[in-house]
């Protein structure tokens, strides 16, 4: 058997581009229902896990999907919007904790998410380093955002301008007050500031302070807040006005979710409830069935490559014919030649299979980042 | 050594046919057989070999008949027993010089591969000026190479009968001479038995008995004669 396996491999190694096509096609028939299987299962635990943790969102009228991924998984600033008042309306009726959420900006490609500490708490997120913000213009930013921009406490983060519409005032510039741990969930590339920082961002609250652009040679680019000009900035108008994306509810029994859900029915309502469990279950199956098309898709690429590849060895067998009655002539039997021609078959399926599994087991690790990185 | 005894060969669906009715030669014999191409010579070796069976007749090397043996006895019998050259060197080519020349002791149980076989390996490559070129491919070699290491394989496990089918085709004079005078030193040496077979006069100019295989009772559509003798 050692000499079999010893004369197969070197006959593959000799042969090594032909070997490496062959592995590789094995190790893709292999790889991709099982990595069509662990994404997906990823996709599950990922979306289930961020869905249970949000009871209840409401939000602006619309697809009750966009408002989940929009809310619960930030997928991508949100033009739509609902007034404050909304938000007070379901505080008064005392049915649990209410979270206000504002996530029309962005800042070097994160996502800014205006909000109270409340929703830090509901997604039991830690600080590695710095504090949560204290006043407005200070921020707190996600552990990839951290990472991707190279910040640290105390750097600053200038709000995207083609977002802001600020009159007589350049852009503002966030203040990193804190770095949040990682979660491994979308809060990772998020920037979160107090929901008043967010309306400053908006240009509903400005100051007059004379500092307010200055200090720093890039002062005219910029509006920086700091200690001495933050007691400046007010808000005009009626906050009850003010927008925001969504409310996260997190009823405090099951009752008080029903009676919340209950409100919503209305045809004419400007504002719908959605269960993001109930939400991400369709889309799931929606997916489960994807998966199903394209691991039949796979089973008859892959039946049709091993066919190829079938054909491919008998040929070769029959090139390698001089050769093979050389051996058969010095005295090699046909059962030796057979284990010979066999143990090549083993090495290539083995390395194929090997591959595939490394691959699987690596998908597998980054399982979470890649659906974010797919899906979202 | 050899012996042959009313010999009767065909192959399947061919009309070719070839009859020997007595064929033998001593130990340590040094002999040639020559003949046109499509004579039988390449056929006449197989049987001697091994490789073929004969419809009927005996076929003896080395004191062992081989037409009594199973296949798979006859087998393990030749790569232990016969050395054997082929046609166009017949070498791996994805194989070493020195994989090349340990082959029998990779394809077949009946030899058993130790440090001692390798070593000999060596030992031969150095006979015959391959010792720098053991790391490499056949492919890198020249024609007078290749020949050299085909002839190492066939006397790795020291046979006491060494067939060599052409061992001159492909070479010019000088590689010529060299790869028969390694076959023959190993012949003198060893005390083997050394077939040469050929369609070169020159060649057989070499040895002090030949035969002229053609003349040697062979029938074919063309000579359907019968009988011959030799000894």
């Amino acid at each position: 058997m050692g000499d079999s396996l010893y004369l197969a491999w070197q006959y593959l190694r000799y042969h090594r581009l032909t070997t490496a096509v062959l592995v590789s096609a094995i190790a893709l028939i292999m790889y991709l229902p099982a990595a069509l299987q662990v994404i997906v299962a990823s996709a599950e635990v990922h979306f289930r896990s961020r869905a249970d943790s949000t009871p209840v969102v409401v939000g602006p009228r619309g697809s009750a999907l966009e408002l989940v991924l929009s809310a619960v998984y930030f997928d991508k600033p949100s033009d739509a919007i609902m007034r404050l008042t909304e938000l007070r309306r379901i505080e008064e009726q005392n049915l649990g904790m209410v979270i206000p959420l504002h996530t029309r900006y962005t800042a070097r490609d994160s996502q800014i998410v205006g909000t109270t500490v409340d929703y830090l708490n509901l997604r039991r997120m830690r600080l590695s380093g710095g504090s949560i913000w204290t006043m407005h213009g200070e921020c707190v930013v996600g552990a990839q955002v951290a990472e991707r921009l190279d910040i640290s406490v105390g750097d600053k983060i200038p709000v995207s301008s083609s977002t802001t519409f600020v009159l007589d005032s350049p852009p503002l510039r966030l203040r990193v007050a804190g770095i949040l741990a990682v979660n491994e969930t979308p809060d990772d590339d998020v920037i979160f500031v107090g929901l008043e920082t967010a309306w400053i961002i908006e240009g509903l609250g400005h100051g007059h302070a004379a500092g307010a652009a200055h200090g720093s040679p890039d002062a005219k680019l910029y509006t920086d807040i700091t200690k001495e000009n933050v007691n400046s900035f007010h808000f005009h108008g009626d906050r009850g006005d003010f927008p925001i994306s969504a409310v996260i509810v997190v009823p405090a029994t099951e009752k008080d979710q029903t009676i919340l859900l209950g409100q919503y029915f209305s045809p004419d309502a400007t504002v719908q409830i959605a269960r993001p469990r109930v939400v991400m279950d369709s889309l799931l199956e929606r997916i489960v069935m994807v998966r199903s098309y394209m691991i039949a898709t796979i089973a008859v690429v892959s039946l049709v490559t091993l066919l190829t590849m079938t054909l491919v060895f008998v040929l070769s067998v029959r090139l390698r014919r001089a050769e093979l009655v050389t051996m058969w002539k010095i005295g090699c039997s046909r059962h030796k030649i057979a284990m010979i021609l066999g143990s090549q078959i083993a090495i290539i399926l083995a390395a194929g299979a090997a591959i595939a599994t490394l691959l699987t087991v690596a998908t597998n690790g980054y399982g979470p980042q890649l659906v974010r990185l797919i899906v979202l | 050594m050899i012996e042959l005894r009313d010999l009767q060969f065909q192959y399947a669906q061919s009309e070719f046919a070839l009859r020997i009715k007595e064929l033998s030669l001593a130990q340590g014999q040094q002999t040639c057989w020559i003949g046109p191409s499509g004579s039988g010579k390449t056929t006449l070796l197989h049987l001697v070999a091994g490789i073929y069976a004969p419809q009927t007749g005996r076929v003896k090397a080395c004191d062992v008949e081989l037409t009594a043996l199973q296949e798979a006895t006859r087998r393990d019998f030749r790569i232990a027993n016969i050395g054997l050259v082929l046609q166009d060197f017949a070498l791996l080519d994805y194989l070493s010089v020195l994989d090349n020349i340990l082959l029998p002791y990779r394809i077949s149980r009946a030899l058993q591969m130790d440090a001692s076989v390798r070593s000999r390996a060596e030992h031969l490559a150095t006979d015959v000026g391959l010792r720098d070129l053991l790391p490499r491919r056949p492919t890198q070699l020249s024609q007078g190479e290749k020949q050299r290491v085909a002839v190492c394989r066939a006397i790795i496990a020291d046979p006491k009968l060494l067939l060599a089918d052409e061992p001159t085709a492909n070479l010019d004079a000088t590689n010529a001479a060299r790869v028969l005078d390694a076959l023959e030193q190993y012949s003198t040496d060893r005390d083997a038995t050394l077939v040469v077979v050929s369609h070169d006069r020159d060649v057989m100019s070499r040895f002090a008995s030949s035969t002229d295989v053609a003349e040697m009772c062979v029938q074919t559509p063309m000579n359907p004669a019968g009988d011959g003798h030799h000894g």
